[in-house]
């Protein structure tokens, strides 16, 4: 079965096309492990062998991703935030969007269907304190703040109108605006335009923890005094604004303290007196504030909130003012913000934000688990400068500790001490691998040398069939008798013992002949055989041919019909020594046992059987089976009792009862071949010995 | 259950059935040639009919499987399937007389194709091969220094040489050669190194052939088995 890539639906094998999804099936039969070699079937998605994977995992469908969740860019909510841009509405759109999958209940959305309420509404009229100024910050503040926030509501979903929490309400109407960043305190840093007091990151930093809002909180509604301005407890609201602090008249000394750098400039109108400061904001000043400001104070030189300017003219620095600075403990349980430095790490303590009237906000699980955890330690640390981007001039924003593991330097280990074996090794090796190599060139096959070695073969044929034909066709050539090249030979005492036991044979008696040669080796055994079975024939025993050789019968016919010996159907016995052992068996009871073979294995094989059953055995062998018959021809053995070997053993034979043959004629023949090879060899051996081949010299 | 006996019986027939039949025929032949005189020399000689039936049957086999390995390759046309046809062609003439002896015992037909056959077609291929074997020794030995480098090395081969070329003018009665120091040489080298060699040989293959026995007929060794 065939598994389809695309849909993973098992088609049967040889498809060409899914019959699911109609992709294009794979050809293959079988499927090769990547990682064992192995070869699987095609439907396999684990290997047999190795259980590693066959087929890689699918990257997940377009359906599928477009349903997954897309995460959202959580901003550090501890940051101060800036104005979104384009690519931040769209940030904002996908908390929309979680915001909707999360449920009606969202608090988020329910800030988001209360900002899109509020941004409907019409403009409020001014605000008391905007009344006769033109151009006073919280007007501007307020303008900018809309024109956000209808930004804001072009591009956004109206959300559902929901109930919003109370602590929220009391902080004052929310708007989808997105919040601006405060900006770094220092000066370079590029700072956004129309801060929405509420949504200020920094701000509610400085609020309780339970009252920061998400960044994408939207902008509020200026549509007139706000709530939360007028209910604005100090560590909890400020607005800080990027814009250019118009003239303060009317600007409280801790407003425009708390405000943004931005807003801040060195033409600042100086701030206002005391007396200046409205019923309304003094009403929401916390009582020691206001003691505080009854009492001029020495504004301390260095302020903790960095870009705020004190004047010394300033009055006395309110209470939960004076808890911002550094000497102030800092809140234990208040989130520590990134800009390490830059805002003093203490905060108002949470009792002075709930006797403020605001109630602990309630952080969804979500939210306080992305809460960032940072150590104190990690704040207080010094970082280098940043120099570019949006957190440029600020210092410790991301500790690089943190962020980048840069791999430990270490020292290389020494390396052990070597053995003075393995220096000497090496050594040699290198000195090896630096001397050129000389790499043998291939001996290019020559035509010369082919005619060379036919010629060379041609010669040799020559020199060995030569000296035989001359022997053998000399005498019809002549007409005279070649010259002989050998003398009679006498009888050897083997040769002798076969006469006298051949000699001590009556007339009728049998005698078993085994014939263990083929036709490859009749033309010299026949010759041995012959003188052999003819002396028998003259003693007139009975002789029953035998083999156990597939050619054995027929040999055996040919040669004693050449002798005109009475000729029995020759019996043949397969089964090398139990065929030996069979004839024997049935052989009844022969009063010798001949024996002409040309190896070794067949004589070894009669002489066994014969001699287990106490026979008789004599052997006609072949001049290379003449070594292999010598053991058995020992005395002490008793196991042959005379054997002739080759041609010379049979014309000594023949010469010696007197009969005489052609054993002798081709004993001739055969001696001027054994001289010629003789030769052969050893010219060989001194050509090859004095010329030596190309290539082989020096 | 099935299945297992099946399983059971193919074990049984392909592993102990053979093991049990070699050791107990080895065991009555061999105790029927330890008692020559007794009732095991008769179940020695029946085994050993049965065996060569069985070897005859063998015989057989092989032919047949030769014949149509061949006939495979002709019908195919293989590579070689010209000499494959020749082989057949002559595996049926050599058919012929063996089959007219049994249909036709004293047909002289038989006798003459028969001769026919063997005195003008095997035995004089065979010689020409014992010849041709003869011819590249011959050359061989030409050529025999003709890869040795090394001085051991040529030394090692003129020794052979040596050896080789008394052996073969000393295994005629050489007129010119006839020398009482040549016998001699001749003498010691066939009659005593040889013969010490040949010796040798026969008793590590008597010896093997014992051992090897005696390992079949204790099951050690099964050659006869697939297990």
């Amino acid at each position: 079965m065939i598994r389809c890539t695309k849909c993973g639906a098992v088609n049967q094998r040889g498809i060409r096309f899914c019959n699911e999804c109609g992709e294009s099936l794979p050809i293959r039969t079988a499927l090769r492990c990547p990682m064992c070699g192995a070869m699987n079937s095609i439907g396999n998605v684990y290997c047999d062998k190795c259980n590693a994977r066959l087929i890689p995992m699918a990257a997940p469908r377009k359906q599928e991703q477009e349903k997954e969740p897309q995460p959202t860019p959580i901003k550090g909510f501890s940051l101060p935030t800036i104005p979104l841009g384009k690519e931040d509405l769209q940030a904002t759109d996908e908390i929309v969007e979680i915001e909707t999958e999360q449920g009606e209940d969202s608090w988020l959305s329910q800030l988001r269907a209360s900002t899109v309420e509020e941004a409907a509404e019409p403009e409020p009229a001014a605000a008391p304190i905007e009344t006769g100024e033109a151009e006073s910050w919280l007007t501007q503040l307020r303008a900018s703040a809309v024109d956000e926030a209808e930004e804001f509501d072009s591009e956004t979903e109206p959300a559902e109108p929901v109930e919003i929490p109370d602590w929220l309400r009391d902080m004052g109407p929310v708007r989808g605006e997105p919040t601006l960043a405060v900006g770094p305190v220092e000066e370079e840093i590029p700072t956004t335009p129309a801060p929405t007091p509420e949504t200020l990151d920094w701000l509610q930093e400085i609020a309780p923890p339970e009252a920061i809002a998400p960044e994408a909180e939207p902008a509020p509604a200026l549509a007139e005094t706000p709530d939360w301005l007028q209910e604005i407890a100090p560590p909890e609201v400020v607005a800080p604004e990027a814009e250019p602090a118009p003239a303060l008249a009317e600007t409280l000394d801790w407003l425009q303290e708390i405000a943004p750098p931005e807003a801040v400039t060195p033409e600042a109108e100086p701030a206002p007196a005391l007396a200046d400061i409205p019923d309304w904001l003094r009403e929401i000043a916390p009582p020691e504030a206001i003691a505080l400001e009854a009492e001029p104070e020495a504004a301390p030189s260095v302020s903790p909130l960095v870009g705020i300017s004190w004047d010394e003219q300033a009055p006395k620095t309110p209470v939960w003012l004076a808890e911002l600075e550094p000497g102030a403990a800092p809140p234990t349980d208040v989130h520590v913000p990134v800009f390490a430095g830059q805002f003093p790490p203490e905060l108002p303590e949470i009792e002075a934000v709930e006797a403020a009237g605001l109630a602990r906000a309630e952080i969804p699980d979500w939210l306080e688990a992305i809460r960032p955890k940072e150590k104190v330690d990690e704040v207080t640390e010094e970082g280098p400068l940043e120099t570019e981007g949006l957190l440029e001039g600020l210092r410790g924003v991301i500790p690089l500790s943190l962020v980048i593991k840069m791999p430990a330097t270490r020292e290389s280990a020494r390396p052990a001490e070597a053995h003075e074996a393995s220096l000497a090794r090496a050594r040699l090796l290198q000195r090896l691998l630096a001397q050129e190599t000389e790499t043998p060139r291939a001996e290019a096959r020559k035509p010369g040398l082919a005619i060379g070695e036919r010629l060379q073969r041609l010669i040799v044929t020559i020199a060995l069939i030569l000296p035989v034909l001359t022997i053998l066709l000399w005498h019809p050539l002549t007409g005279s008798e070649a010259p002989l090249l050998t003398h009679p030979d006498q009888l050897g005492k083997e040769a002798m013992a076969l006469y006298n036991t051949i000699e001590s044979m009556n007339a009728g008696d049998t005698v078993m002949v085994a014939f263990e040669y083929g036709p490859a080796e009749a033309d010299e055994l026949d010759l041995v055989a012959e003188p052999i079975l003819q002396h028998l024939v003259d003693r007139g025993v009975r002789i029953t041919p035998v083999s156990t050789q597939p050619m054995g019968p027929s040999v055996a016919e040919k040669l004693l019909s050449q002798i005109g010996a009475t000729r029995e159907q020759p019996v043949y016995r397969p089964g090398d020594a139990t065929g030996v052992s069979q004839l024997l068996a049935n052989a009844g009871a022969p009063r010798l046992i001949l024996v002409l073979t040309a190896r070794a294995t067949p004589l070894r094989w009669w002489v066994e059987q014969a001699h287990a059953r106490g026979q008789t055995v004599v052997a006609g062998v072949s001049a290379a089976a003449e070594i292999a018959a010598g053991p058995y021809l020992d005395a002490n053995a008793d196991q042959l009792q005379g054997a002739i070997s080759g041609l010379s053993g049979a014309a000594a034979y023949e010469n010696h009862r007197g009969t005489g043959g052609q054993t002798a004629k081709q004993l001739n023949a055969l001696a001027a071949g054994h001289v010629a090879v003789a030769i052969l060899m050893l010219a060989g051996g001194v050509i090859y010995t004095v010329i030596r081949p190309r290539g082989e010299e020096g | 259950m099935i299945a297992r006996l099946r399983d059971l019986v193919s074990i049984l027939i392909k592993k102990w059935v053979p093991v049990l039949i070699v050791t107990f025929t080895g065991m009555f032949v061999l105790v029927g040639y330890l008692m020559p005189n007794s009732r095991w020399s008769y179940y020695r000689d029946r085994l050993i009919e049965w065996a060569v039936i069985v070897a005859a049957f063998a015989f057989t086999l092989g032919m047949v499987n030769i014949l149509h390995v061949h006939s495979a390759r002709v019908l195919h046309r293989r590579r070689g399937w010209p000499y494959s046809m020749t082989l057949l062609v002559f595996a049926l003439v050599g058919f012929v007389p063996p089959l007219l002896g049994i249909v036709a015992p004293d047909n002289p037909v038989r006798e003459t194709l028969d001769r026919i056959v063997f005195n003008h077609l095997i035995s004089p291929l065979g010689a020409s091969l014992a010849a041709l074997v003869a011819l590249t020794l011959t050359l061989a030995a030409f050529r025999l220094l003709r890869t040795r480098r090394g001085s051991s090395e040529i030394a090692q081969g003129w020794l052979f040489i040596l050896t080789a070329a008394i052996v073969l003018l000393t295994s005629t009665p050489l007129i010119m050669l006839d020398s009482p120091l040549l016998d001699l040489v001749q003498h010691k080298i066939v009659n005593v190194m040889g013969m010490a060699g040949m010796r040798g040989l026969l008793l590590g293959v008597a010896l093997g052939t014992v051992i090897t026995a005696i390992r079949i007929l204790v099951i050690s060794d099964r050659p006869h088995s697939e297990f």
